[in-house]
């Protein structure tokens, strides 16, 4: 599969003192394969938006280099093929939603009748139709987002970079979001979306990166990265003070009390025989029982907070 | 071939000036005065033309640089302190024509506001026969000329500058250029000094001079502005301009955002 972005040891270090102590990005090497939905993740700081400018040529590399669409990073004909949805995006506020797409749209070249039926279709994608003739500075967070949205995808572009879109929306927008990234794969686009939110790129990624401190920590299918767990997860109720007693004993184990019902986890099968048995002569009931399936939360946390507790220790 | 994205910047800046209301307000106020100034020339102070025409310039001149460092300081700076400038770069345009745009949206808004002051002047110079309008119209342009020049340098400013620092620093140059002759008269009667001779000099080169296109006098006292003098102050303001604006691309070329 041929590849949207391919980047190859590419690193940035500021000249800006105040930013000067580190590298913001440490040789990073990355494929995205086309018509996939990629997720970028990484606590703050970790370098995703120097990458996603870097990539844009807002700003140059340190060292390496690579490629979007075919050609090199930054260039006109890679921007010609990209849409881009910048981190809270801001607008000219003394223009319409629809002379801001409408200007934008003249920026890529599109004749008049193209940009006047594209800038329809993408106000009523984006739910904006009806805020098309109010002045931008009257927009809400959220229709902020949404034009930002429409805006990247003005030129019906084959790399969609979206750094955190769902910022400032609320659910339905995040809906709505959601379903035009997925419409957006069936269409045979890529997506590289950088995220904070990581149940949102857990539905919809094929793929997902992890960068923490400027380097890459995983990079993976989202299946590979959560791995096949060993772990058993058991729901109980009526669960009493034996049933923590023996937990205890089992190594790796852990038991969670809520309000409701008590949740173990243990971490190979054979040590569940035991404890739906102490339910059974206790009285409890068993609610559910199961292979624990680790979340991407889980993975992330994991890798960065190992990552984080070293630097802190060294 | 793509079409340049040049005339949709310029057109973008144009709309800029007109919607943000600056230029149109200020083109007002010029109109005002140099309208409030003939009718008191003509009815109440019972002055002739000349004191109209030297004020209807000065209006011109102060209104067109007014309007002309308002408008540009904060074309590449406001994008930049606004964020805007992220969702320009990303589409397919070269940063040279963003800079080339903006000046040529810049060049053009700042004739439109400065054409109607000009427009009255020679009405109310036709009104009371008050001296040669093709003079009046050559003036007009000389002093866009300057305008246009003075766009250059406040863009050059403003690629590695905030729009305060850019405004301020223009209104310096523009002031300076102004009075470097007599600068250098200074520097040559109080100092002995060859460095300090020399550094007049520097200053006397590297600046433009705006004196150039300054034709008032002329124009106010019926005399002639030469077509040859126009051609060579036109050439002057073409070449100052094409330095200061591949000195600006240059310089935001560097820029990183």
């Amino acid at each position: 599969m041929p590849s949207a972005i391919s980047v190859q040891n590419l690193s940035k270090r500021y000249r800006n003192p105040h930013r000067a102590g580190r590298a913001a990005l440490r040789s990073l090497t990355l494929d995205v394969p086309a018509g996939e939905i990629y997720g970028f993740l990484g606590p703050n700081g970790a370098g995703k938006t120097t990458t996603i400018k870097l990539l844009l040529g807002l700003i140059r590399p340190s060292g390496g280099g690579g490629s979007m669409m075919g050609f090199p990073l930054g260039s006109v004909e890679a921007r010609r093929r990209v849409g881009f949805l910048p981190e809270s995006p801001y607008f000219y506020d003394y223009l319409r939603g629809d002379e801001l797409l409408h200007y934008y749209g003249s920026l890529f070249g599109l004749p008049e009748r193209v940009r006047r039926e594209r800038v329809d279709a993408l106000l009523h994608l984006v739910g904006l139709w009806d805020a098309r003739r109010l002045a931008v500075r009257k927009y809400s967070r959220g229709m902020l987002q949404r034009l930002g949205l429409a805006q990247a995808l003005i030129n019906d572009p084959d790399l969609v970079i979206l750094d955190e879109p769902a910022g400032g929306l609320d659910p339905i927008g995040r809906r709505d979001m959601r379903d035009v990234l997925l419409g957006l794969r069936e269409r045979g686009k890529t997506v590289f979306l950088s995220s904070h939110i990581l149940a949102e790129v857990e539905t919809v990624c094929d793929r997902v990166a992890i960068l923490n401190q400027g380097e890459l920590a995983a990079v993976g299918r989202i299946g590979e990265l959560l791995g096949g767990s060993r772990e058993m997860e058991l729901t109980i109720r009526g669960a009493n003070g034996s049933l923590g007693r023996h937990v205890a004993t089992i190594p790796g184990a852990t038991i969670h009390h809520g309000t409701d019902a008590t949740v173990i986890v243990v971490p190979e099968q054979r040590y569940l025989y035991p404890i739906i048995e102490l339910v059974r002569e206790t009285g409890g009931q068993l609610v559910s029982l199961g292979a624990k399936r680790e979340r991407l939360e889980d993975v992330f946390v994991k890798l960065v907070g190992s990552a984080q507790a070293g630097a802190h220790a060294a | 071939m793509m079409a340049s994205p040049l005339p949709v910047v310029a057109r973008q800046v144009m709309r800029e000036a007109w919607r943000r209301r600056t230029l149109p307000v200020l083109a007002l106020f010029g109109c005002g005065v140099i309208t409030a100034t003939a009718f008191l020339s003509f009815f109440q102070l019972g002055t002739d033309i000349k004191f109209f025409k030297d004020v209807a310039f000065t209006v011109i001149f102060l209104f067109g640089a007014m309007a002309t460092l308002v408008l540009v300081s904060t074309q590449l700076s406001g994008e930049i302190e606004s964020r805007t400038i992220y969702n320009v770069l990303s589409k397919p345009i070269r940063r040279y024509e963003l800079v080339l745009g903006k000046f040529l949206g810049s060049i053009a808004a700042i004739g439109i506001a400065v054409a109607p002051m000009v427009g009255i002047l020679m009405f109310f110079m036709h009104v009371d026969q008050g001296g040669s309008l093709l003079e009046a119209l050559k003036g007009g342009f000389m002093l866009w000329l300057s305008f246009v020049v003075l766009s250059a340098v406040a863009l050059a400013i403003a690629s590695f500058s905030g729009s305060i620092v850019c405004g301020a620093v223009s209104v310096l140059v523009y002031v300076a250029s102004y009075l470097k002759s007599a600068v250098i008269a200074y520097a040559g009667l109080v100092t002995n000094s060859r460095l300090a001779g020399d550094a007049a000099q520097a200053f006397y080169y590297l600046l433009p001079n705006f004196e150039n296109f300054n034709v008032r006098t002329a124009v106010v006292h019926n005399g002639l502005v030469p077509w040859a003098y126009l051609f060579r102050t036109t050439m002057y303001a073409a070449a100052l301009s094409m330095f200061f604006l591949y000195l600006g691309t240059q310089i935001f070329e560097e820029r990183e955002f």
